[in-house]
């Protein structure tokens, strides 16, 4: 599949019939790997990122998992290009830099995938829909076996799989899912909530994950340690925490329902009227009214639009997204121009299909 | 609202206190919070490894020793956070042992292993097995079957344990 295809839709994953796919947008694991006997790839000499490379493509596009992939080297992607796979959660922001060694290999429906020598020569990622974080574990497990079988991994019987920083060597694991908490914000008590999570040892961060801001109401909820519990063990108090805080969500929904639901109706509806007949929108304003009004169709206040639609809505206005639909390079003020029209035409798709339905 | 100290900037910085069971509410700006010595939130709060350092300088002072394989310096590690290679663990093994343990909490590996250790892994938890059974065996002054137990430890401890790989 090439980026052009990839681009004409959004990511299978977000097909939004999942499990809790309403505030669970997706559940992703990445495992942190390196080749025994040669030095993390910051330290590694050009010819050493070479051998990681040759080695490595080999192994996943020989991986069952990975089959049917497409490996694609950093070298030979336009910037645009390198930009739709960050935007694609598929590589990290620091991956996508011009380089003729950094490579990544996407799977069948993107659900999973790898990045070579980005920080550790290996990251290895399942993406999936909603609450499913068990199911991207046993899916990058199951790759993880398959790359096992041809190359050696760094590995001490002491501290377990050898990672380039200290905070992911053990499992190498990190697990993580993308929570939609708008009542939590609106009722104030969201602060309260993130600072229980960290006491709890998990980590909580924006839409691109470490570092990145908030936008949307969407909070990545992930492990922060990775030595001394098992994968499963780390998984599972995963879900338990995010349980929890999807919990206390619709509790905080219950409230709003009942002090201040005209006020509520009002803001989900205003969002939507915004969306549906804006002519020029930024994509931080769509992330942030589709917020709102993918709070409306969860107090069922709104049935014009599905969470599927939501989805592709929020990912498709991303700047890169949007200039590789349209297949041409555009400034900021023409974006924001394009987008509005592609929201539009998303929403009356929408209502399309819900007048049918 | 305005800070509760200066009174001219909009407070930022809300904290309750608690002393002597009475709970006291404080609203301030971010300057006084910070003359207060109270730490202030940052948006962005990505897990640092620098952090950690902050907290443990003293341990990390000698940093002038080096990794034979690849040449990095304990004192590189602690700029950058990364390691140059997997032989750094084996080189810089007392310093990183407490970070380890600060960093998760716990300092062995627990998990899954590659295809090349898993016999040792089974062999490890064996032997945990077995010295449940002794400890139960001895409870109950079953010395024979404790014997056989103590016996069969033995001869796994002294089998070399990286045999497999």
């Amino acid at each position: 599949m090439t980026i052009e295809q990839m681009a004409a839709t959004a990511s299978p994953w977000l097909d939004g019939r999942e499990h809790h796919a309403e505030s669970v947008v997706s559940s992703r694991v990445r495992l942190a790997r390196n080749l025994a006997g040669v030095p993390f790839s910051h330290r590694a000499r050009p010819e050493d990122l070479d051998r990681v490379l040759t080695l490595s493509r080999q192994a996943l596009c020989e991986a069952n998992t990975l089959k049917t992939g497409t490996f694609m080297l950093m070298s030979e992607l336009g910037e645009l290009e390198r930009q739709f796979l960050v935007e694609r959660h598929l590589i990290s922001q620091e991956h996508s830099e011009k380089s003729p060694t950094r490579a990544v290999i996407v799977g069948d429906r993107e659900m999973v995938s790898a990045m070579v020598n980005e920080e550790d020569h290996l990251r290895l990622q399942s993406i999936q829909a909603g609450f499913q974080v068990m199911e991207a574990w046993r899916l990058v497990d199951r790759l993880d076996g398959e790359i096992d079988q041809s190359l050696e991994y760094a590995f001490s019987y002491e501290w377990g799989y050898l990672s380039a920083c200290p905070t992911n060597t053990g499992t190498g694991l990190r697990a993580s899912m993308l929570v939609h908490l708008p009542a939590l914000v609106l009722t104030g008590q969201i602060d309260k909530i993130i600072h229980s999570i960290s006491q709890m040892g998990l980590a909580v961060r924006g839409f691109y994950g470490e570092g990145s801001d908030v936008m949307g109401n969407l909070f990545q909820v992930s492990n922060r340690t990775a030595l001394g519990t098992s994968e499963i063990d780390i998984i599972q108090s995963l879900e338990k925490v995010v349980t929890q805080v999807l919990d206390y969500e619709a509790r905080a929904r219950e409230i709003l329902l009942r002090d201040a639901r005209s006020q509520i109706e009002d803001k989900v509806w205003r969002a939507y009227g915004i969306l549906k007949y804006c002519r020029r929108v930024t994509s931080k304003d769509v992330m942030s009214f589709a917020s709102a009004v993918r709070l409306g169709l969860c107090l069922k206040m709104i049935d014009s639009i599905s969470v599927a639609g939501l989805n592709r809505m929020t990912f498709m206005s991303q700047p890169a997204h949007l200039q590789k639909r349209s297949g041409k390079e555009m400034g900021p003020a023409e974006r924001d121009a394009v987008r509005a029209e592609m929201v539009r035409s998303i929403l009356a798709e929408e209502d399309a299909r819900a007048n049918a339905g | 609202m305005l800070c509760d100290n200066c009174g001219k900037d909009p407070a930022k910085i809300h904290y309750k206190e608690v002393k002597d069971n009475e709970v006291t509410e404080f609203h301030l700006c971010e300057k006084c919070a910070m003359e207060k010595g109270i730490q202030v939130p940052h948006k962005k709060q990505p897990f640092s490894i620098s952090n950690i350092f902050a907290g443990m300088a003293e341990e990390a002072a000698s940093g002038l020793e080096s990794c034979k394989s690849c040449g990095f310096s304990y004192k590189e590690f602690r700029d950058t956070g990364r390691l140059g290679c997997s032989e750094c663990y084996q080189a810089f093994r007392e310093q990183l042992k407490p970070l380890l343990r600060r960093i998760h909490g716990s300092n062995a590996h627990i998990g899954k292993s590659p295809r090349m250790s898993q016999g040792v892994y089974e062999k490890r938890r064996e032997i945990e097995d077995l010295k449940v059974q002794l400890g139960m065996a001895i409870e109950s002054e079953d010395f024979e079957k404790a014997a056989e137990l103590r016996d069969r430890i033995k001869e796994l401890e002294t089998e070399p344990e990286e045999s497999s790989s």
